[in-house]
């Protein structure tokens, strides 16, 4: 697995567990790993590999093993996962793909709303040309 | 004897699902829910949708970051209630496992998916509430329920024909000697049958016919209006999104706008 995706994973596990990044420094510094905010930030973000220590020390207080973090993320594919895990009919799968796709709009939606995804609403055509 | 396709789970563990099917129950109507549907959608995105297959009835999967419960309206609203409890047990007490594998499936027979169905009836057909119900509806002996006494408790608690002769047996309510027999008229060869004798008892065909609903929780309704209300999204994307659940962008006095070309 290359760094970019090890950050990003620390990232996505931390924030399922809930704990924010200045919290994930706190405990870290109680287990004598001393890294400040701004540098799992940089971790996060791909900015800066981390060492082995670190990692160790992470996965200890996220509470998961090391192989969490270089196990290949599952793709957020229903249809993947649905012929993996059962024998399915293709019309099923094909179902399947369209609920997946309604799920899709649904969360895209909360998104939107949340303020956590900015769509770049594109002007009229008639505005561009103006402009 | 108990038929083996009974598959009645033993005392000490329907003893452990109870306790969390009461706690569950009270922490819900602490908020004033008590329909399956409503809890489910507090807990998760519930979506409510036919799939034109007998193959899933419902699962329980999480999906970028959000818990989500399908379950195919497809199915009998009795069932569907029921995949619905069975679901709510995954995403309450599973939630680790699903965010690891992702996807739960209520057709694979795992330990969690017995539990889920243990949980499920003790939710949906409390003990002490279905004994109380059938001395008050009922009240015949064990050897002697009939189709037609099935059919006056599942509709007064909402369950299908055959969960509720599973649940009866179980509680030693209705004797399991009678089982197949009885079993035999929640079959699908006997649908006309079935309901017959709850037209007869003065019930509705809802629970014994699928509802086919589209559903989601009204808050995502309302995050679609208001992103287009506030121009986060144009017109042709909430039109897309509202039709996508069935609905129509009429519903909410939206119209085309003669300035959007895009």
């Amino acid at each position: 697995m290359c760094s970019e995706n090890i950050g990003m994973k620390i990232k996505n596990l931390r924030e399922e567990k809930g704990l924010k990044q200045n919290e994930l420094v706190d405990k870290l510094a109680e287990k004598n790993i001393n890294i400040s905010r701004e540098t799992l930030s940089k971790i996060e973000n791909n900015n800066r590999t981390v060492s082995a220590v670190e990692l160790n020390a992470i996965c200890n207080v996220l509470n998961i093993s090391i192989d969490d973090i270089f196990s290949e993320d599952e793709e957020d594919n229903l249809v993947t996962l649905f012929r993996k895990k059962g024998t399915f009919s293709d019309d099923t799968i094909r179902e399947i793909e369209n609920l997946q796709d309604m799920i899709k709009v649904i969360i895209n939606q909360e998104r939107i709303y949340t303020g956590e995804f900015k769509p770049k609403i594109r002007k009229p055509l008639w505005e561009e040309c103006i402009n | 004897m108990i038929p083996n396709d009974l598959n009645l789970p033993n005392e000490p563990l329907r003893l452990q699902m109870k306790e969390l099917a009461v706690d569950v129950r009270l922490k819900y109507a602490q908020k004033g829910l008590s329909d399956i549907f409503d809890i489910l959608s507090e807990e998760a995105l519930l979506v409510r949708m036919p799939l034109q297959t007998n193959q899933v009835s419902g699962f329980s999967t999480f999906f970028e970051k959000h818990f989500v419960v399908y379950l195919n309206s497809n199915f009998t609203l009795g069932h569907e209630r029921f995949s619905g409890a069975h679901e709510l047990y995954h995403i309450k007490y599973n939630c680790e496992i699903l965010k690891k594998e992702k996807l739960l499936l209520n057709d694979a027979h795992s330990i969690e998916d017995d539990k889920a169905d243990i949980f499920a009836s003790e939710l949906l057909m409390p003990e002490d509430y279905v004994k109380e119900l059938f001395y008050k509806v009922v009240n015949v002996e064990p050897a002697t329920v009939l189709p037609r006494h099935i059919v006056r408790m599942n509709n007064n608690l909402k369950v299908s024909y055959k969960a509720m002769l599973k649940r009866l047996i179980q509680l030693g309510l209705c004797s399991a000697d009678n089982y197949k027999k009885l079993a035999e008229i929640g079959s699908i060869e006997n649908a006309e049958t079935l309901q017959l004798i709850t037209k007869n008892e003065g019930y509705n065909l809802n629970l014994i016919t699928p509802s086919k609903i589209v559903n989601i929780p009204q808050q995502y309704i309302e995050y679609i209006k208001s992103n287009y209300e506030n121009d986060l999204i144009s017109y042709n994307n909430m039109k897309y999104s509202v039709e996508l659940l069935g609905l129509t962008t009429e519903q909410f006095g939206y119209e085309y706008p003669k300035e959007e070309d895009y």
